[in-house]
């Protein structure tokens, strides 16, 4: 996982944003999966401070997992021989030249989950 | 940066369906390229990031057209230029570029540049290399005025400017409004 994307995760989050991301985890056997991750902002109903955060994980497909990680492998290698602000910056770059938002490539890469034909021509642009 | 690729005179064909894009900071800077930047200039992402755009400059390409470049796009003024790129390679592409500028919301200062380039096709080629040679000439025999000049003329006499000249010349143009044309209906 670069860290660009927990960067993003909890400027977000600490703004009380809720977001949604697609993150590699780690089992306590060592495997890893990748899970579509909506957080959620928990706030105290008085006081309306942050009180706690809940992800909602599902699973992704093949096609969006290809894509992911080839972006995710990319930004953390100009993370790595850069810095993290490379890192953020080709991210945003990846987004720009497509004219999405990151709100807007995350709800794709949601929607087309279900419809294969789609990620299939996604594949192909990205 | 390491020495300049010697150019080798040898043209590198491009899939004309294919977009290189990269995004830079106000002084050019690259922050991103896609893929098929990377493949068609055979630098690697992390060799291309925080570097000058300048590193695909071939020195057949004349000042004046950059300068012509920058005076647009400093003035929030997309502009389609034609640009003979050279690879790490030594070998070159013609391309046909046009660029989106990303400006602060709040304060309305230019922050990014983002460029569209597709293949230039061989009749762009044979109309806009004589003249690039000729810039050329005379910004080695005298300076980027003379040329700029040169170019001016060259301009007046077919009653355009250059962006209008190169829209003529390599239509059908737009390359970011196509791409994103094309991404539209890839969704
Ligand atoms: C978004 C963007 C894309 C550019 N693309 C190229 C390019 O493909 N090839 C190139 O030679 N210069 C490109 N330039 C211009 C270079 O920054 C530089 O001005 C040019 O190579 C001339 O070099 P010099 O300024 O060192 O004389 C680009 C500039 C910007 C802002």
């Amino acid at each position: 996982m670069p860290k660009t994307i927990f960067k993003i995760l909890w400027d977000r989050l600490h703004r009380g944003l809720p977001l949604k991301v697609v993150i590699q985890n780690l089992t306590k056997c060592g495997n890893h999966y990748w899970a579509f991750t909506s957080i959620e902002v928990k706030r105290d109903r008085d006081t309306k401070e942050i009180r706690n955060f809940i992800a909602y994980r599902a699973p992704i497909n093949n096609h969006a997992k290809e894509l992911i990680s080839t972006l995710y492998r990319q930004v953390k290698e100009v993370e790595e021989k850069h810095s993290l602000e490379a890192g953020i910056n080709f991210l945003h770059g990846f987004l720009d030249e497509k004219r999405l938002s990151y709100d807007d490539f995350m709800e794709k890469i949601e929607n087309s989950a279900n419809e294969r034909g789609i990620l299939a021509k996604l594949k192909n642009i990205f | 940066m390491t020495q300049r690729p010697t150019p080798t005179g040898k043209e590198i064909r491009l899939d004309s369906k294919k977009h290189i894009v990269s995004k830079t900071d106000t002084k050019g800077n690259i922050l991103y390229a896609n893929d098929y930047f990377t493949e068609v200039s055979g630098y690697n992402k992390s060799e291309l990031i925080g570097t000058p755009h300048n590193i695909l400059r071939h020195p057949d390409m004349p000042k004046a057209i950059f300068k012509l470049m920058w005076d647009s796009i400093k003035s929030n003024q997309n502009i389609t230029a034609v640009v003979k790129n050279l690879a790490k390679s030594g070998d070159h592409y013609w391309i046909v570029t046009d660029f989106d500028i990303q400006k602060d919301p709040n304060t309305g200062a230019i922050k990014n540049y983002i460029a569209y380039r597709q293949a230039a096709s061989k009749k762009v080629v044979e109309k806009i290399e004589p003249l690039y040679k000729t810039l050329k000439e005379i910004e080695d025999k005298h300076d980027m005025e003379a040329s700029f000049e040169y170019l001016t003329g060259y301009l007046q006499e077919k009653n355009m400017g250059y962006h209008q000249f190169i829209e003529e010349l390599a239509k059908p143009t737009g390359m970011a409004a196509m791409f994103f044309e094309a991404m539209k209906k890839l969704f």
